[in-house]
């Protein structure tokens, strides 16, 4: 080439293109299958984000979740005589939500930017916030905050089970930076998680299987499932602070006593461990 | 709506006594009077509008196009206007998840396939006019009218068009439509959403707006066929003075669900048989 | 089990034939004596043509012509003609006994909702603060306005003068005004409210209410009935202080200086009299639902009527009932019913 374009800078002569070597493709960490009456193990940390008031890292299995807490930080505006709760949820943009009914259905309109270009939060990142700042709504003593808000942001970083499996460790997580960030509260939340798979009458905790996609024609793969999650404050008499049940079968009263009474035995249980660690990094 | 300490704590004791007192004398299972009608919108397959006494009102048009089944991720579409929300707003985006998760379990999909290739798309665009109150229950009273006078076109054309490309056709008499929700013993109705206020030891349906200003709890309960179907979830009416609940009160919730579910659908059946008579008298 | 009421809507279309008889019998009709048109105007209607009239409110000047500018019912007070509208907000005047509720508090004022075209504003010096009439506005009350009444907090007053942009300003410098207690808000359009001589009534079953003139209701346990034996005593002896204002002098009126000092922060409480029984609860939700049944068949709500109608409802045991539309419609005919028997109606 004699002809040499002038209006361009040029790379080095002997400049070759980058070549990546073949990626292997890695073996995502096999979770040993657990026994269905057991609650997996959780890797929790608090504090870790420095900027913010109270944060909170929790792993369990492949899925990762971080909190950050901002606040009581003071409002412009009128006077108000109670702090502001809010709650923003958000999954990292390149995860696939859990893929339950509720999304499917908005998957196509789910990922829409707004004016500044950031993404609107999905119909599943919604209804987390939502689920969340119900249950602290009930547990955070907001009037001693007068003129204030709160805001709770809460990060997936990755996720490898089902809706209200992600929602029951959430839970957790908030509780965790709400503590680290040392707002007043009556309690701290913990909650339980069940699956009831009624034809065999079989409850399977923490279930941490994700959900199958299902087909257009909404066949139903599972029949006769429920997904519950309930929030407790345990110390509190046991009082519920949030509910929540999915599923596809109907909901008789003696399974639901059954059902709530082992949500609450699994949230004493995880209670148990998160006060033993609260108790521990204290000194 | 702000109320005065007075009047809260004068709500608050009213409806915490037994029987409670409801600020309109209402029974605890009673709800609002409404005003409702369906196959007014001739453009539409279904539509309905129901009004409530203190000033709410919602339409709701159920409209179907016929598409390329393989393109479409769901056979369902549904999107809630109201005046003065945005539509990402979390408001919005909850009512919407709420009503999907039950909807999309009772939905006779089957009914939607037309052949091998082409279904119908069912979208279901509710606007709410006006509300004062949570207008969850509201909306789903005016959906199930308006999928129960939904009627789709008769298909003249084969239904098998796997080897021959063809269009659908359809026939071109309203009369010989059929009904997308036809009572039968295979066929469900649609399914109902139910907003219950919780008070002290008290729960009670169709909360109007103070009462949901006073509410320590709410919880949405579904209703299908007589029983108590998910979605169930707890869901705060107020930001103020929010308390956790006990299994009791879902409970309760669930029994006084049961019962009145099967009066209003009765209720709602009445309204939509005299309609379809005045439509089929016109057509 | 009443669990739900569901009524189809009203169809108004209408014949064919009976708009054409209208059409052709619409006739401006006119007041043989004063050239004007009678009854019910719209906007643009030409209401006279005679200069004579001063033009009011709701009417404006066109080529020597007066024209309405609302629908509504024209008014005639010797030489004055104004339209006052069918509906719209309340308009307030001096003198009318209101029921608001603060929306904000600002420097050394509350901004009162009194359901008008713009919010009242009740001035930390038209209150009475606890300690009696003579006590001084001090900068610490300034700074505790909010203990006295607060965003939310609903209060019966006076309106005492008017601005120039028709804003009121209010006072409450009575017992008989200040915070409500004890009892249920209802709000009805101000257009039912008749102005009259006196706006807070006792009600048969130890029930009390206020009928402010902005259509703000408030139905409540009557607490102290000792209070209402002495209250026309107190009113008079505060209507003498406020008449005399400045210049008061010591010795007079002396017996409500202790009646206001025994008050004291009680005034502004927001605590409810503890034992307010369930049958009184009651009580007051039947009267809201005839309050309701009133205002939806459009009839002008007085004592009188209020009593009617409960009595009325009392035909119906749950007065859960009362809130369908046919039920309300059927009280609102037997209160109208009651009054043409009276010869009063």
């Amino acid at each position: 080439m004699n002809v040499q374009d002038r209006r361009r800078l040029l790379g080095p002569a002997n400049a070759s293109p980058i070549v990546f070597s073949d990626v292997k493709e890695k073996k995502s960490k096999k979770i040993q299958a657990k026994p269905d009456d057991e609650i997996s193990k959780m890797f929790i940390n608090t504090g870790l984000v420095k900027n913010c008031d109270g944060s909170a890292y929790i792993e369990v299995g492949n899925t990762i979740i971080q909190v950050s807490i901002y606040g009581p930080r003071p409002i412009r505006g009128s006077f108000i005589d109670k702090a502001i709760l809010s709650t923003e949820c958000r999954f990292l943009p390149y995860l696939s939500q859990p893929n339950d009914s509720i999304s499917r259905l908005t998957s196509s309109t789910s990922l829409i930017t707004n004016y500044n270009g950031k993404l609107n939060l999905s119909n599943i990142e919604q209804k987390i916030s939502s689920y969340i700042e119900s249950c602290f709504l009930s547990c955070i003593y907001l009037e001693n905050y007068p003129k204030s808000s709160i805001d709770i942001f809460i990060k997936i970083l990755s996720v490898d089970t089902n809706l209200l499996n992600l929602v029951n460790d959430v839970v957790h997580c908030c509780s965790l930076a709400m503590v680290d960030a040392q707002i007043e509260s009556k309690d701290l939340i913990t909650s339980g998680n069940l699956r009831y798979l009624k034809s065999n009458n079989h409850i399977i905790m923490d279930p941490k299987c994700k959900d199958k996609d299902k087909d257009i024609t909404n066949e139903v793969v599972e029949e006769g499932k429920l997904d519950l999650v309930v929030s407790f404050m345990n110390s509190r008499n046991d009082e519920i602070v949030g509910f929540w049940c999915e599923g596809n079968d109907t909901l008789e009263d003696d399974v639901l006593e059954k059902l709530i009474e082992r949500c609450n035995d699994m949230s004493k249980e995880i209670r148990k461990n998160i006060n033993f660690y609260l108790i521990e990094s204290l000194e | 709506m702000i109320l005065s300490p007075a009047e809260r704590s004068y709500l608050y004791d009213s409806l915490s006594v037994q029987p409670p007192v409801r600020p309109d004398a209402r029974s605890a299972h009673q709800f609002r009077p409404i005003e409702a009608s369906c196959s007014f919108l001739p453009n539409s397959n279904g539509s309905s509008r129901v009004r409530l006494s203190d000033g709410g009102e919602a339409i709701v048009s159920v409209k179907t196009q016929v598409v390329l089944t393989k393109n479409e991720s769901s056979l369902i579409s549904i999107d809630v206007d109201i005046n003065k929300e945005r539509d990402d707003s979390n408001f919005i985006k909850n009512l919407i998840s709420s009503l999907e998760s039950i909807l999309l379990k009772k939905f006779p999909i089957e009914k939607l396939k037309l052949t091998e290739r082409y279904s119908f798309k069912v979208y279901i665009d509710c606007f709410i006019l006006s509300h004062n109150s949570y207008p969850l229950g509201l909306l789903s009273l005016c959906i199930y009218l308006a999928l129960k006078s939904t009627r789709l076109p008769l298909l003249t054309s084969t239904v098998n068009d796997r080897e021959i490309e063809e269009q659908p056709t359809f026939n071109d008499d309203w009369e010989a439509s059929k009904k997308l929700f036809e009572p039968s013993e295979h066929q469900d109705d649609p399914p109902l959403l139910f907003v219950v206020g919780i008070i002290g030891n008290n729960v009670f349906i169709d909360p109007s707006n103070e009462e949901e200003e006073v509410s320590e709890n709410g919880l949405i309960v579904g209703f299908a066929n007589g029983e108590i179907v998910p979605p169930v979830q707890s869901t705060n009416l107020s930001n103020r003075d929010s308390k956790g609940i006990s299994p009791k009160h879902i409970l309760k919730a669930y029994s006084m669900v049961r019962n009145c579910g099967k009066e209003v659908v009765k209720a709602l059946n009445t309204v939509v048989s005299s309609d379809d008579d005045v439509f089929t008298s016109i057509y | 089990m009443d669990v739900i009421s569901i009524i189809r809507p009203k169809v108004t279309g209408y014949d064919e034939e009976d708009s054409d008889v209208e059409m052709s019998d619409v006739e401006v009709n006119l007041d043989k004596d004063s050239g004007l048109k009678t009854d019910v105007v719209t906007p643009g209607e030409l209401v006279t043509d005679d200069p004579i009239w001063m033009r009011g409110h709701g009417t404006y000047f066109l080529n020597e012509k007066t024209y309405s500018a609302v629908a509504g019912s024209i008014l005639k007070v010797n030489r004055l003609l104004s339209v006052i509208p069918l509906r719209g907000r309340y308009q307030p005047e001096t003198g009318d006994h209101i029921i608001g509720r603060i929306k904000e508090v600002g420097h050394k004022r509350w901004k009162v909702d009194i359901g008008g075209k713009q919010d009242a504003v009740l001035m930390l010096g038209s209150v009475n603060l606890p300690g009696g009439v003579l006590r001084r506005k001090s900068e610490s009350d300034e700074l505790q306005m909010r203990n006295f009444l607060k965003e939310g907090d609903l209060l019966n007053a006076e309106v005492q003068s008017l601005f120039q942009d028709g804003a009121a300003s209010l006072h409450t410098r009575s017992l008989k005004y200040g915070k409500l207690r004890n009892g249920y808000f209802v709000k009805v359009p101000s257009s039912l409210i008749v102005r009259s001589k006196n706006h807070s009534h006792q009600l048969p079953g130890n029930i009390s209410i206020i009928l402010g003139v902005n259509g703000y209701i408030w139905i409540s346990k009557n607490v102290s009935s000792n209070f209402d034996s002495t209250n026309s005593k107190t009113n008079k002896h505060e209507a003498k202080l406020v008449n005399h204002g400045k210049e008061y002098n010591p010795g007079q009126g002396t017996l409500s200086i202790p009646k206001l000092e025994e008050s004291s922060w009680e005034i502004y409480s927001d605590k409810n009299d503890p034992d307010i029984s369930e049958s009184i609860r009651s009580t007051i939700a039947r009267y809201v639902n005839c309050i309701k049944c009133l205002s939806h068949c459009e009839i002008g709500i007085t004592e009188q009527r209020i009593v009617t109608a409960y009595e009325a409802s009392m035909a119906y045991e749950n007065a859960g009932s009362l809130i369908d539309v046919e039920v309300m419609e059927n009280i609102g005919s037997d209160v109208i019913n009651g009054e043409k028997m009276r010869g009063n109606g």
